[in-house]
């Protein structure tokens, strides 16, 4: 157990060293603001204690400037020459004798993260709007004309029965129903309109037999067309019991997908992070852009974190119910890491451009069968560079000699077979 | 006009009189039985009339309709914090141990997303090689048995851990006389937790007399006295069975019961066929035909009783040979040569010197005194046979627990303390260990149920499964077996209960060592195996190294044996005790441990109960076994099916009168029964009330008979056989029967031939089937196709192999594939109407006197109806029968919905949702191996007893890569397909080749002699692919022009005559009974030509 533990702790203390080299390396400017960002911001807040204490009076906590820079510089170097020094040695140990990495920042720079803690700039007010996504462009123009010439088409024979009607009375008021008879038609003006059409029914029975047919072959068609969407969640966009959006962690923040969904590349599903996973980041971002703190703050139930101490309660710890969007038909098994790691799939192509999506996620695409065999019909394998396929593609491409084919889809070498997927 | 006839139905109605018109007024002229309809009162108060029920049905038909529509909200809830070995979707692999006082076995456990789904055998592990047998492979099960007990008990009520713990304490403080009761602990660490227990009582002014009293329900107390007193080691040594190229056994069921049978299985598979050099021989003489007897070379009935006087004769045979004094023997009741095997098995002995091995199960000190004697002169000690390197699974002398027995009827034990045991149920009933337990001021019971024993108990600490809890084995000296949590308990203390806690750790708490058993343990490794094992220095690396193998290696410190060596006991004394022991008169039984049920502590367990008698085929019963002749003799019923159950007689054994069925057993000793033990269980569960039977009360139902009470304490050993009386109760009793039938009828089905044959090679014994084609030409059956080629020559092909040779017919295979396909339990019914639902099955079929060649004068139908029965003494064969995954299948022409179809990679396919449950494939199929889901087994009330997958928590054993079928489908064996498609997946991530042995279906990972192999028959460098261009190898009713994917190969008796397989020599294999008879003499015909035409060539 305590070799694990051990272990465990050398893991965090690598990956947060590395995460400091990354930062290092990745930017570097005289701005204040950017360095601390770049160097200091994974430990530190100004006005709240993190990985590290909070940083907002910094300079009048140490006795003197030099000091303080020479220990942001090199904090175990700095342990080591000034033993007597005991606010830095009692620091040290309030934070769980975790040695701040030794940065490679000159005097200057150390400064001008100085003097942006010192004076930091007002923070931006969180504005919280509702999200509303925008519309899609409508490309496809067909149902908008389609539209117009159906509220043309109302009013113009509106406009046509309205004379006819107009025509009728003035020809009752002038010779009566007689002439009404006259023509074929019949008082029917104090009639409702249901009435009227009855009238009007029984005495043309010819429209209605064609009526009616048309109306029994649109019935069946609906009814005909909504049996193949049982089933079919194409869109399926459930609210969640977090308001997440994919477009600000993967669009904006650029995440790779499987930071979160590790598991699509080794396991059949793609999994939901665990809540360690978002807390990760979330430890230090409390606030976001669109709800500010409100969502957030589920996180923090849910891992039992508190922030005002900066610790983990485990017995507040409540996993969070998320609704699940892609759920697959039953008597299916379908395995991500197949399709990401062998078949080199990009996420995109089954989940949609995940990366605009807003809140609430939603389904991209039909996941049924045909949908499925599909692909598979026409994708052709990445066999070049896998050993595994070697042999394969080599008896392959003798099968296929007389069609002169050098790589296959998923269905030339059995991907469509029913024991592929139904077991 | 008058052009209309009239027609009258009767002259009543012609005449048309008044009775008439009053008679037909009313629909129905009979009185209806409409008050004892309405007789029941919730009718007469209902107010719902017939439209209601119609508005009702046609609502909730709607409504259902409608609610279908609606998609399920489901929930997705990830981990909080996931463990970092965690991810979902991914197997684990833990390495553990399993011991329940009976059978020791190294295993790995599947687990999914932190739960266990499957057992399977360590391959690393030397001892076993990856075998396990059905019994430990099931113990999955018992994890989540509802019948666990969940909370401790005080004098039967539920209550605290608290509360149990100091009334404990109490008595303890009390107590005189201490006595902990428990199987062979093969655990050091668990020995010293009680060593320390021990330490830890009564104080100075008033010690504690404490003993730790262990019982074996099986006991092996003739092996461990006998070595007493001829080395001075009470011990049970080690066998070697892989070194023995002539082993002989007297009523030891090495293969599957038999101390540490897990072992001896491997080993003994090493030398069954002859590709791996020479091949052993083997001898067994016993009195019911056991697994291990089918398996023999040669094998000898002998009663029970006579077992002693037919080891004097091989003493004496072996001792003429060597050179050394005969003994004076007797004369034994000798109907099946038994003389002239034993006169064989001693001069194989004596000229393999140094290479062969006598066991004897027998539990008479004076008989393993003979054995003994027998092994030295032939030279097994050393050799086959290490006596300075003790068995610890089997260490009980018997007597101590009699006088435990004795000590407790007189009230002197003040608290006694039972772990691994169930003594109420199995301690002889001349011992009166109930009413002796009684007399116990405090009794404690570490039972995981409430049974026999832990209901009778005044507390009881529920234990832990094993597979919750950190323990150790040393099953063998000079080896350290580690078992590890691979869940957290189950049953831990939450608001619904108190929760189960590890028995060490319990009996610790008693004595206020609150040190829990991990830590006790890690102490207890880094003082005593730390310091005897060299290969790791700290305990850290031994500790981790050994939670990841299983297992390491170590050299215990030296018992200290305070006997000197003494002097064998004189050889003739022993004798003369053996022929004492030996009389009996009339009828005996014999009392055996059997292969499914072994000492019955997993009774609750459906699969155990449901799985074959590996002889009989009986499902959910024990029975008593006779020879069919005695059967006729006695009027018993000898066949059985569904509308054909057996006879119930009542049996006395040692006063215990039992009611069982008899089956007709071949081979049995004629003159003799055998019953197994492990039956009649009470107070284990709802499984154990599934059966027919009626325990004592009479009331309370079980599956089959207790006879336990059977055993007899004789000359200080547990004796397991007895005389017996049997009456005809006259009653009929259903039996559900896997198999029904029981002989080959001379085909080709389990291709069987004998060394001698052998060596002439393949064209004698294992020809190719021929047929002449449409044109008159004669040609081996694969050469005549009406259908096309399959394409199978690109990519993968799957294929088994499988070894009849190797094959011991153990039955590990079929749980194996239940446990990993999820095949439900059907219940007894159900098979009674050949519905069990079985994968794979192990076919068992006995010799016949009768064949084609020695038919002579014999017509064709007496021919037929006498190759029907069995001889009296016949050899057994087990074959173990899957899909076999025909390149030609019959069954998927006959689809009419393509539900059944052919892979690239050679699988016949099997997909439930598409098939719509016509049978048809069923029908077609030759091998019977398709299986027809009746019912819905998971929803069923008539199954929620017996199947596993129907309550919450029983259901958490269900592999989640496998569909469970619903009702109306078909299934059958896939091949493992969800393993095949991991492997595969595996090699093609990590780009490369899938290797040799990395895909194996369920029943190879298991197979304790490698019987069966599993692979890629497209690649040259497999083993399946070697061990099927073997000579050996054939198809099952190859003639039938199937081509299945799996190669059976044929079975080799180690024997001196000369064995022509039936079906070869008189005509080609007749597959199909049914078949147009024309075309078949033709091809007999033709057959034979080319035969001879072979022969001229050679």
């Amino acid at each position: 157990m305590s070799l694990k533990i051990s272990i465990n702790n050398i893991k965090v203390h690598l990956s947060v060293l590395s995460l400091f080299l990354v930062l290092a390396l990745s930017g570097y400017s005289q701005d204040g603001k950017n360095l601390f960002k770049a160097n200091c911001a994974a430990c530190h807040k100004i006005d709240k204690k993190l990985i590290g204490p909070a940083l907002a009076g910094v300079e009048d906590r140490w006795e003197s400037k030099e000091n303080l820079i020479a220990w942001i510089a090199n904090s175990g170097q700095y342990l080591k020459d000034n033993p007597g020094d005991s606010y830095a040695q009692d620091l040290f140990k309030e934070y769980n004798q975790l040695q701040m990495t030794a940065m490679p920042l000159s005097t200057a720079e150390i400064e001008s993260i100085l003097g942006y803690i010192a004076a930091p700039p007002e923070t931006p007010k969180v504005v919280i709007t509702d999200a509303a996504p925008a519309a899609a462009p409508a490309e496809d123009y067909t149902n908008v004309w389609l539209f117009a010439f159906t509220v043309i088409f109302i009013v113009v024979i509106s406009v046509i029965l309205s004379v006819k009607a107009s025509l009728k009375k003035i020809l009752l008021e002038l010779k009566g129903e007689e002439g009404l008879a006259a023509i074929g038609e019949i008082n029917d003006m104090d009639l409702s309109f249901y009435q009227q059409s009855v009238l009007w029914a029984n005495r043309n029975t010819k429209w209605m037999i064609v009526i009616s047919i048309f109306a029994f072959i649109g019935i069946l068609y609906i009814l005909w067309s909504s049996i193949w969407t049982i089933g079919v969640y194409k869109g399926y966009a459930p609210e969640q019991p977090i308001k997440f959006s994919h477009k600000i962690h993967a669009g904006d923040d650029g995440i790779d997908c499987v930071y979160c969904h590790s598991g699509a590349e080794k396991s059949k599903t793609g999994g939901i992070p665990s809540v360690n996973v978002c807390m990760n980041c979330h430890k230090g971002i409390e606030s976001g852009k669109l709800y500010g703190t409100e969502e957030i703050a589920k996180i923090y139930d849910a891992a039992g974190w508190d922030s005002e101490n900066q610790k983990y309660i485990p017995r507040n710890q409540d996993p969070i119910e998320w609704v699940k969007i892609h759920n697959l038909p039953d008597h299916v098994y379908f395995n991500h890491s197949q399709h990401v790691v062998v078949g080199q799939v990009d996420c995109k192509e089954c989940h949609g451009d995940v990366a605009t999506f807003e809140y609430p996620m939603h389904q991209e695409n039909d996941l049924t069968m045909g949908w499925c065999i599909e692909c598979h019909r026409t994708k052709e394998v990445k066999m070049n560079g896998n050993p595994y396929y070697d042999k394969l593609h080599a008896q392959l491409v003798e099968k296929y000699k007389s069609e002169g084919l050098e790589s296959f889809t998923v269905n030339q070498m059995g991907g469509i077979e029913c024991a592929k997927c139904h077991y | 006009m008058n052009n209309s006839r009239q027609y009258w139905q009767s002259v009543e109605q012609l005449e048309n009189n008044e009775e008439f018109v009053a008679k037909n007024s009313d629909e129905f002229q009979e009185e209806l039985p409409l008050d004892k309809f309405l007789e029941k009162e919730e009718l007469s108060t209902s107010s719902t009339s017939r439209r209601d029920f119609l508005k009702f049905v046609g609502f909730s038909v709607t409504a259902a309709t409608l609610a279908a529509c609606e998609a399920p909200v489901m929930k997705s809830i990830p981990y909080v914090v996931k463990p970092e070995e965690i991810t979902p979707g991914v197997a684990n692999y833990y390495a553990s141990a399993y011991f329940d006082g009976f059978d020791f076995a190294p295993i790995l456990v599947k687990t999914r997303e932190g739960r266990p789904i499957h057992i399977e055998g360590n391959k690393l592990s030397k001892l076993t090689n990856g075998g396990v047998n059905a019994r430990v492979n099931s113990s999955l099960l018992s994890l989540y048995d509802e019948a666990r007990v969940r909370n401790p008990r005080l004098n039967g009520e539920e209550t605290k851990w608290s509360k149990v713990d100091k009334a404990v304490k109490a008595s303890l403080a009390e107590a005189k006389n201490v006595r902990v009761l428990s199987s062979s602990i093969a655990s050091p660490s668990t020995q010293a937790a009680i060593d320390l227990f021990a330490s830890k009582l009564g104080t100075e002014e008033a010690p504690v007399n404490f003993k730790h009293v262990t019982y074996d329900e099986a006991s092996s107390a003739g092996i461990i006295n006998a070595n007493k007193n001829y080395f001075g080691k009470a011990v049970v040594p080690n066998y070697n069975f892989d070194k023995a190229n002539v082993i002989v056994g007297f009523g030891a069921d090495f293969l599957s019961t038999w101390l540490n049978a897990n072992q001896y299985a491997t080993a003994y598979g090493t030398h069954r066929a002859p590709q791996n050099g020479e091949m052993s021989r083997h001898y067994q003489f016993e009195a019911n035909f056991s697994l291990t007897g089918t398996n023999a070379d040669i094998r000898g009935a002998v009663r029970p009783n006579e077992i002693g006087l037919a080891v004097i004769d091989l003493y004496n045979a072996v001792a003429k040979k060597t050179g050394n004094a005969a003994i004076k023997g007797a004369k034994y009741d000798d109907d099946n040569n038994v003389a002239s095997k034993i006169k064989n098995a001693a001069n194989d002995l004596v000229s393999h010197k140094g290479s062969s091995l006598v066991v004897c199960g027998s539990n008479d000190v004076a008989t393993q005194e003979l054995v003994n004697g027998i092994n030295q002169m032939i030279g097994s000690y050393g050799t086959t046979i290490e006596i300075d390197k003790p068995l610890n699974i089997r260490k009980a002398t018997d007597t101590d627990f009699i006088n435990l027995v004795k000590e407790m009827k007189s009230g002197a034990v003040d608290a006694l303390f039972i772990y691994g045991v169930n003594p109420v149920y199995s301690a002889p009933a001349d011992l009166g260990f109930a009413a002796a337990l009684a007399k116990v001021k405090t009794s404690v019971s570490f039972s995981m149920f409430a049974d026999e024993t832990g209901s009778a108990t005044t507390v009881l600490a529920p234990d832990n499964h094993y597979f919750e809890n950190w323990n150790d084995y040393s099953p063998v000296a000079g080896s350290i077996y580690m078992a590890q949590p691979v869940i957290r308990p189950l049953f831990s203390k939450t608001a619904a209960h108190q929760g189960t806690r590890q028995a060490q750790e319990s009996l610790l708490k008693f004595v206020k060592v609150k040190t829990s058993f991990y830590d006790f343990m890690k102490e207890n490794w880094s003082a005593t195996i730390l310091p005897n094992q060299t290969k790791y220095s700290t305990l850290e690396t031994l500790w981790n190294n050994t939670v990841h193998d299983g297992f390491a290696d170590y050299t215990p410190a030296p018992v200290p044996m305070t006997l000197e060596m003494t002097i064998a006991p004189e050889a003739s004394v022993s004798a003369s005790n053996v022929v004492k022991n030996s009389k009996a008169t009339g009828m005996v039984a014999e009392l055996y441990t059997e292969t499914n049920m072994g000492i019955g502590n997993q009774a609750n367990n459906p699969w155990l109960q449901e799985l074959p008698n590996v002889i009989t085929k009986v499902t959910w019963d024990n029975y008593v076994a006779m020879n069919p002749k005695d059967c006729k003799e006695n009027g018993y019923a000898t066949n059985y099916g569904q509308q054909l159950p057996a006879s119930l007689v009542n049996v006395t054994i040692g006063g215990s009168t039992v009611k069982l069925p008899v089956i007709a057993t071949p081979g049995q000793k004629v003159g003799a029964v055998s019953i197994a033990l492990g039956y009649g269980r009470t107070n284990a569960g709802k499984v154990v009330e599934q059966g027919d039977m009626f325990a004592a009360d009479g009331t309370t139902k079980t599956v089959g008979a207790n006879v336990f009470p059977g055993v007899t304490t004789k000359n200080g050993t547990l004796n397991y056989y007895a005389e017996v009386t049997i009456e005809n109760a006259n009653e009929e009793y259903p039996v559900g029967l896997a198999q029904t039938h029981f002989t080959e009828m001379d085909r080709k089905i389990v291709n069987e031939t004998s060394i001698a044959t052998f060596l002439k090679g393949k064209d004698t014994y294992n020809p190719d089937p021929t047929v002449v084609d449409a044109y008159g030409v004669t040609k081996t059956v694969d050469k005549v196709d009406l259908w096309a080629e399959q394409d199978i020559k690109n990519g993968h092909r799957w294929g088994m192999t499988i070894d009849l040779s190797k094959c011991i017919g153990c039955n590990a295979c079929v749980t194996s594939c239940h446990s990993e396909n999820n095949v439900p339990v059907v219940g007894k019914d159900e098979v009674r109407r050949n519905r069990i639902m079985s994968w794979l099955r192990v076919d068992r079929y006995f010799s016949s006197d009768m064949s084609k060649a020695t038919a002579g004068d014999t017509g064709t139908i007496d021919m037929y109806s006498q190759m029907e029965v069995p001889s009296e003494y016949p050899e057994a064969v087990h074959q173990p029968v899957m899909c076999q995954q025909c390149n030609h299948a019959p069954c998927e022409t006959v689809c009419p919905v393509a539900a059944t179809t052919h892979s690239d990679e050679g699988l016949n396919q099997m997909t439930y949702n598409r098939c719509i449950g016509t049978r048809y494939c069923a029908n077609n199929c030759p091998y019977k191996v398709r299986r027809f889901n009746w019912f819905n087994y998971v929803g069923d009330s008539k199954f929620t007893d017996v199947n596993p997958s129907q309550n919450d928590l029983a259901r958490m054993v269900l592999n989640p890569d496998v569909v469970v079928r619903a009702r109306g489908v078909m299934e059958k064996c896939s091949f493992c397909v969800q393993r095949i498609q991991t492997g595969k997946l595996d090699a093609k991530k990590e780009g490369r080749t899938v290797r040799d042995g990395e895909v194996e279906s369920a029943c190879a990972s298991v197979c304790p002699t490698n019987a069966i192999q599993f692979g890629d028959l497209n690649d040259n460098h497999t083993t399946v692919k070697k061990t099927s261009d073997d000579e050996r190898s054939y198809h099952l009713l190859e003639e039938v022009g199937t081509q299945p994917n799996v190669f059976y190969l044929t079975k080799v008796r180690n024997i001196d005559e000369e064995r022509i397989p039936a079906g070869i020599g008189h005509g080609a294999a007749h597959g199909d009974d049914h078949g147009d008879h024309g075309h078949e003499d033709q091809a007999e015909e033709a057959h034979v030509d080319s035969h001879s035409d072979e022969h001229s060539s050679h």
